[in-house]
Order: structure tokens, then C-alpha cells, then sequence
């Protein structure tokens, strides 16, 4: 029981958001988090606590579910439907992990203490097989990414076909939001054009791995910055040669024309921090995803996570998701 | 000692023919990892320090060289695709007996040097002793060639480092 | 020899707090991880492989303490190898088919792209990592770490090869798979080879990795820094047959060198790291080599 309720104080939080997301919701959780020290978890397997924002649509919920019946025990189920039961919610989920239980369990969920299946919806091994420009036959798999992960859009599942770690084609659905024919997003900013720069810069340091930097961009996204703090920051980012130099040679296909790689695409980022110019552009989720094909899965993330597509428009104009496949003997 | 040797000896046939029984290429790069490691070991018992570690290091290395290949050909994890890893039964077991033999008669054939200070006691086994056993295995293998062998080996890697230089360079 | 493993434990939990603490976490959080895995069950997928992934999973911390053995504490190693150099390296390969299985088991697809990370991470950094090792052995005239410490009473090789230096504290890192070698390990993979595994599974990779850091470290010690004697500059030893106290000294600063690291370079894809390796690394590791074999030439 001591031991529980030690392991209580730091849980490992997985956070579920649906597309249509209050980005204030959102940047809100995050920061409540960060103050707790209550870190992300990376995947269902790292979770003690799954918290799901909003209200979740009928696919979502669906995710959710598949989701938590992987999750080891001892675990919590919260939601967190508005910024006021926030911090209520989470003591409360800290309170659930002590009895082993989630008290304000969104879905009816067994606790069993047995082996956890893996459900539908997580990676499944395929042997359809295409051609590479060598001729070599090659495995190819077929898996959706998303939408729980970490630094990933909200609620958009990417439907990739994958060689080795290399994705050779791409779809992009949104959960729960019809696929719109709209022009993305230029304009719309929710969080107003300097915090939707840091939350983009949190989630792509986040993803490298430059925690300290990661964990800089969400304070000044989530309180309000002094001009100087944000223009001294952008310099820090675009003086940074290792970063720079890990960002290097991923190409952002159907980006702004002066966006054409990740590096210029941060840089610029980095360098508005504190101008007063116009929100950087966000792509259509389409756009954006298919933008990954081309990429080693790594630098793909990467890519996404800068594009940063507004999934609450939905989809956006969708092509043809046609596979190259041929019949493959395996030996 | 000797009991040792042969359970290690022991363990090293077992994973070696358990090799060709499982269905998974993991599994099999497993054992056969594991029948090397054993015969390594067997190699430091014998006083051998160099030549067993040299063995466990390469044939990790080795084992890992032969994953890129699964990468490149291959995605199927864990047991969701059994193959067989067994083929040309025929063949293979002639390849197998032919060296097994060959290999036995060099046991017997091939004259051992007995060292001058155990043969002066009267005793051909045991760990060596004496000159330092890295050293020997150097200068037997090497020999006058080692000016030839370090200067080639130079050249190869010059050639690989300058191949990949220009591969990237293209890109 | 005994206590090797529950010292290595020790030595590398101040060292996963020590770098909590950078981090910007309380240094109390590796202790806290570890109950929390500790009380957290045990976790497995459709279609797995189980054993061969928690073989992976066993095998990392034990090649940790293995690779530990021949390294000299002080002034003696707990086990006296003359071929300790190369038994190290044999002990760390070991980790790269653990880190493999440990990803390839669960049968899922972001796992076994992050075990098969650490294929092109250990191409890249090994040929540089031999090279740095076995530069002071040449300079020693042997591949034995006691003899190559006991080398260095004039003038530590961290000095006068500070090429290779350099080149194995980065091996240091990228054999841990740790820091911004992290790869196999990445966020952007839900976790890569680790994205599965939970509980005790999960404790024995993420511990597994702190070892190897911590037992590779202290390697740099007496290949680099003199063992367990004191810097040449400082002449008489102030603290007389303490040599263990010399080491953990050194072992310190040779640690907090790499959580600076850390700090400083992202993590980097593997596609650009195996570039600068082959391009840049190598070469380096080789002009060292090269520079070191002409002077010591008798």
C-alpha cells in the first residue's frame, strides 16, 4: 500500500484527444501536468493513467477502449470534459491508482489481472510484398499510426504502407470529422500566431528528444511571454548547431515554398517567435501525411509534427490509396 | 574442468541442432548464437583468452550482419509467419557428413606440437603456459605477412569509407 | 566479484538520478520509476515471442556486469583477463542482439522498428569504437586494462590521444543506446523496442541501459585516465592507497561529461548519424591509430 501510493506521485499519463479539441483544453492538461511532473507516457505499455479530453466521438471511444484493455494494472481511466474538473480529475485518477481502480471510468472496463490481448487496431505484421526501384521483392506492411502517440495530431490516424521503417505510401483519416474540401487552415489560430509556433516547436524538440528545449517552448506557450523572452528563445533555437544539424536533409513535400525542408520550416518558426506576424500555415491532414511518404518512419514524425496539421478540419481532399502489390512467395 | 568442457561442448550440439527444428528465423539466430558462444567458451577454458573472446565478438557481429539482410527482405516478427529452416535435405546432409568427416580425421591426423616444458614432464594436455598464447596465435597466423596484411587492410577500408563518401555525396 | 552486480546497480541508479536531475526531474525519480515498474504487471501482445524477448531483456543487464568484471576498479580488476579490451567489446555487441529480440518479440510494428535501430547505430559507431580502444592498447603494447592504466603514470591518453578519447565517450553513449543515440529507444516511436514491454520487462531494458552506460564509463578510466592512480601533475598522491577513490573520481567526471552530452545533441536519426560516422568518424579513429602506432614504433 505504501508502495502504491509512492508510485502514485509520478504516474506516467496518456492523454487521448479527440480532433475537434479545445486547443485551450489541451495546452491547459499539458501545463497541469508539467507542474505535477507527471510525465507523458510513450505508449499503452509505459501508462498508469489514461486521460481522454473532450468529448470523444464514437471512433475514438472505440480507440479508447481497444487501448486500455492493453494497459497494465495498476491503471486509471479519467476524462476531462472542460478546464474547470481539471485538477479535481487528475487527484482524483492519482486516488484511482492507489485502489488499483478507476473510479470515474469513462467505459465499463474489467480490471483482470491476466495476460492483456492486444486488440484490433494495433500493428499487425502483413507479407504483401511490392517491388523496390532495385527489383527486390520486398515485405511490405500495412499499419495505421495514431492517433495515440506521443506529439501526434489529435485524432488523426495515418494509414501507411511500410518497407523496412521506410513509408512508401500514406492516407490520412481523421476520427470522428468528416473529410472536408477545405483549403487548410491559413488563418485559422486558435491559440494566436506565437503560441501555435511554440506548441509546433514543443511537440518537434519533444519528439528529438531535446527535452530541456521541449520543456522551454510549453512554459513560454503556457504563460504569457515578455516580447524579449520569445525573440531571445527563437535566437537560442536558430543558434543551436546540433539541432540544426539533426534537423537537416528531411524534405517537407507540399510545404510553402520557402518551407521545403524541416530545417527552414523550424528556423522560420524559431525566427517569428515575438514578431507580431501573420500564424505560420497549417496544412490539411492529407497534405501533411503525405508529405511522410518518401521517409524513414523517424524523420517522417518529424515532418508531421512541424506540418502540424489542423485535424479539426477534418481530413481534407483525399487520393486514392492504391498499393502496389504483387503476389510474393515466401520461402 | 574436463566436465565442464564437455557440457559446454554438449550444450554447443544441442543449440546447434535445435537450429533447424524451430520456425523462426529470431529463435534461430538465437541458438545458433548461442551454440557459438559455448564453443568460445570451451576456447577461454583452454587457455585461449583472445581466440574465444575474438569468437563471441565477431559471431555477435556476424549474427547481427545477417538481421540486415532479414530487414531488407523481411518484416514477419515473432511467430505470425512460421517458415522452415530446413532446405535440400539431401544435399545438406551430404555437405554435413563430408565436413563432419573431414573435420574428424584432421582431429586425429593433424600433428598437435607438444610444448617442449610439458613434454619434458611427460604431459601432452592442459592449459598452455609459457609464451603468451595472443601473442603465438598472432605471429602463426600473421607471420611475415603482417606489414602485407595491415596494408591491404588499410586500402580495403579506405575503399569502403570512400564509397560510402561518394554515395552520400550523390544524394 | 560478488558484489559487482549490486555495486553496478548502485553506481548506475546515482547515475540515472544524477541525470533525473539534470533533466529537470527530482533526483528521487529513478527510485520512484523503479517501484512503480516494480509493482506494475507484466505485459504481453498477440502472436509474441516472449522468451526470446525476455532472454533480450536478461541478457542486457548481465552483459553490463560481465563487460564490468574486467575492468579495473582501482587497481585491480575482478577478473584479471589478459584480453580484457576485447572481452569489453565482445560483452557490448551483446547488447545489440539484446536490444534486437527485446524489439522483435512483442510482434508489433513500432518495437521492431526500434530493435532494428540499433542494426545501423552499432554499424555505425562500432569500426570508430574499436579503433578508440584498441589506440591505447597499442600505446600500452597490450590488451590488458590493468596494464594499459598502469601505462599511463606520466601522461594520461586521454592527453596525448584525445581523438580516440573523444571518439569512445561518444561510444560510450551510442553502446547504451542512450542520450542522442537514443534511437532504438525514441519518442518517436511510442518508445521503439521498449513500446511494448511493462513492469519488470520494462525495468530490466530501461536499468539494463543504465548499467551499460555506467560499466562502459568506467572503462574510460583506466583505457584514458590513468586507473586508479592520481593526475601525473598532482605529484604525491594525496590519498595513498585509495586507488578505488582515484577511479570513482574519474568515473564521475567521466559521467557527467556524458549527461552534457546529452543536454547538448538531440537525438539523432540514424540515417545522419551513420553518415557522420562513416565519413568523419572512422577516418578520425584511423589517423589517431596510425599517429599513435608511428610514435610508440620502436
Amino acid at each position: 500500500m505504501v508502495l502504491t501510493s509512492v508510485v502514485a506521485r509520478r504516474p506516467h499519463v496518456l492523454t487521448v484527444a479527440p480532433a475537434t479539441v479545445d486547443a485551450g483544453l489541451r495546452t491547459a492538461v499539458e501545463a497541469e501536468l508539467a507542474r505535477r511532473r507527471w510525465p507523458a507516457a510513450s505508449s499503452p505499455a509505459d501508462t498508469d493513467v489514461v486521460l481522454v479530453l473532450g468529448t470523444p466521438g464514437p471512433r475514438l471511444a472505440d480507440v479508447v477502449r481497444s487501448v486500455w484493455a492493453t494497459v497494465p494494472a495498476p491503471r486509471a481511466l479519467v476524462g476531462v470534459p472542460t478546464e474547470v474538473a481539471l485538477r479535481s480529475v487528475l487527484d482524483e485518477a492519482a486516488a484511482g491508482l492507489v485502489a488499483s481502480r478507476g473510479r470515474t471510468s469513462l467505459l465499463s472496463a474489467s480490471d483482470s489481472n491476466d495476460v492483456l490481448p492486444q486488440e484490433v487496431g494495433e500493428p499487425q505484421m502483413a507479407d504483401l510484398a511490392f517491388y523496390d526501384h532495385d527489383g527486390l521483392a520486398l515485405d511490405a506492411l500495412h499499419v495505421a499510426v495514431g492517433p495515440v502517440l506521443p506529439h501526434w495530431p489529435a485524432g488523426l490516424v495515418a494509414h501507411v504502407t511500410l518497407a523496412g521503417d521506410l513509408i512508401t505510401d500514406a492516407r490520412a483519416e481523421v476520427l470522428d470529422v468528416p473529410a472536408s474540401v477545405g483549403p487548410g487552415s491559413r488563418g485559422r489560430s486558435p491559440l494566436g500566431p506565437d503560441r501555435t509556433r511554440l506548441d509546433i516547436l514543443t511537440r518537434v524538440l519533444g519528439l528529438l528528444g531535446a527535452d530541456h528545449l521541449a520543456a522551454r517552448a510549453r512554459q513560454l506557450r503556457d504563460r504569457d511571454p515578455e516580447p524579449g523572452e520569445l525573440t531571445t528563445f527563437g535566437r537560442r533555437l536558430r543558434r543551436n548547431r546540433p539541432l540544426r544539424w539533426a534537423l537537416r536533409d528531411v524534405p517537407l513535400v507540399g510545404g510553402p515554398v520557402e518551407e521545403r525542408t524541416l530545417e527552414e520550416r523550424v528556423a522560420n518558426l524559431a525566427g517569428a517567435l515575438g514578431g507580431s506576424l501573420p500564424p505560420p500555415v497549417r496544412p490539411t491532414a492529407e497534405k501533411a501525411v503525405q508529405a511522410m511518404v518518401g521517409l524513414e518512419l523517424g524523420a517522417a514524425r518529424l515532418a508531421l509534427a512541424a506540418m502540424d496539421p489542423d485535424t479539426a478540419l477534418g481530413a481534407g481532399p483525399v487520393t486514392a490509396f492504391t498499393p502496389a502489390e504483387v503476389a510474393h512467395q515466401h520461402h | 574442468m574436463i566436465a565442464l568442457v564437455a557440457a559446454l561442448g554438449a550444450v554447443a550440439v544441442i543449440t546447434g541442432l535445435l537450429v533447424f527444428t524451430v520456425d523462426s528465423m529470431a529463435r534461430a539466430t538465437f541458438l545458433l548464437l548461442a551454440s557459438f558462444v559455448a564453443v568460445a567458451v570451451v576456447l577461454i577454458g583452454f587457455g585461449l583468452g583472445y581466440l574465444g573472446t575474438v569468437v563471441i565478438l565477431m559471431m555477435t557481429i556476424e549474427m547481427m550482419i545477417m538481421v540486415v539482410f532479414m530487414v531488407m527482405l523481411m518484416m514477419n516478427p515473432a511467430g505470425l509467419m512460421p517458415m522452415t529452416m530446413v532446405h535440400n535435405r539431401r544435399g545438406s546432409w551430404a555437405i554435413a557428413l563430408v565436413a563432419f568427416g573431414l573435420l574428424t580425421a584432421g582431429v586425429w591426423l593433424v600433428p598437435f606440437p607438444v610444448r617442449a616444458s610439458a613434454a619434458s614432464r611427460g604431459v601432452t594436455s592442459g592449459p598452455a603456459v609459457g609464451p603468451d598464447p595472443t601473442v603465438a596465435l598472432g605471429d602463426a597466423l600473421m607471420g611475415g605477412q603482417m606489414l602485407t596484411m595491415m596494408t591491404l587492410g588499410l586500402a580495403l577500408l579506405a575503399t569502403i569509407v570512400g564509397a560510402v563518401a561518394v554515395a552520400v555525396s550523390r544524394r | 566479484m560478488v558484489l559487482l552486480a549490486p555495486a553496478l546497480v548502485v553506481v548506475a541508479g546515482l547515475a540515472a538520478a544524477a541525470g533525473a536531475a539534470t533533466a529537470g526531474e527530482g533526483p528521487t525519480a529513478p527510485v520512484v520509476e523503479t517501484l512503480r515498474l516494480l509493482t506494475k504487471q507484466r505485459r504481453r501482445t498477440l502472436s509474441d515471442d516472449p522468451a526470446l524477448a525476455r532472454i533480450g531483456l536478461t541478457a542486457l543487464p548481465v552483459a553490463a556486469v560481465l563487460a564490468l568484471a574486467v575492468v579495473p576498479l582501482g587497481d585491480r580488476a575482478p577478473v584479471d583477463l589478459g584480453v580484457g579490451v576485447v572481452w569489453f567489446n565482445a560483452m557490448e555487441v551483446v547488447a545489440w542482439f539484446a536490444v534486437w529480440v527485446v524489439g522483435w518479440g512483442p510482434n508489433a510494428a513500432t518495437s521492431l522498428a526500434g530493435g532494428y535501430r540499433v542494426l545501423p547505430l552499432g554499424l555505425a559507431y562500432e569500426l570508430p569504437h574499436m579503433l578508440a580502444i584498441i589506440t591505447p592498447a597499442i600505446a600500452a603494447g597490450s590488451l590488458s586494462p590493468g596494464v594499459i592504466a598502469a601505462a599511463q603514470h606520466d601522461l594520461w591518453y586521454a592527453v596525448w590521444m584525445p581523438a580516440a578519447f573523444l571518439l569512445y565517450l561518444l561510444s560510450v553513449a551510442a553502446m547504451a543506446f542512450w542520450g542522442p543515440f537514443a534511437a532504438p529507444l525514441g519518442r518517436d516511436l511510442a518508445g521503439g523496442a521498449a513500446a511494448e514491454h511493462a513492469g519488470l520487462d520494462r525495468l530490466l531494458l530501461l536499468a539494463g541501459r543504465w548499467m551499460l552506460l555506467t560499466a562502459a564509463a568506467a572503462m574510460a578510466v583506466p583505457l584514458f585516465l590513468g586507473g586508479g592512480a592520481p593526475p601525473p601533475i598532482t605529484g604525491p598522491d594525496p590519498f595513498p592507497g585509495l586507488p578505488v577513490l582515484w577511479f570513482a573520481v574519474k568515473l564521475v567526471v567521466v559521467l557527467g561529461l556524458l549527461l552534457a552530452l546529452r543536454r547538448a545533441v538531440p537525438m539523432l536519426r540514424m540515417a545522419r548519424f551513420a553518415t557522420l560516422a562513416w565519413t568523419v568518424l572512422i577516418p578520425l579513429a584511423v589517423a589517431q591509430a596510425l599517429v599513435v602506432t608511428v610514435v610508440v614504433l620502436p
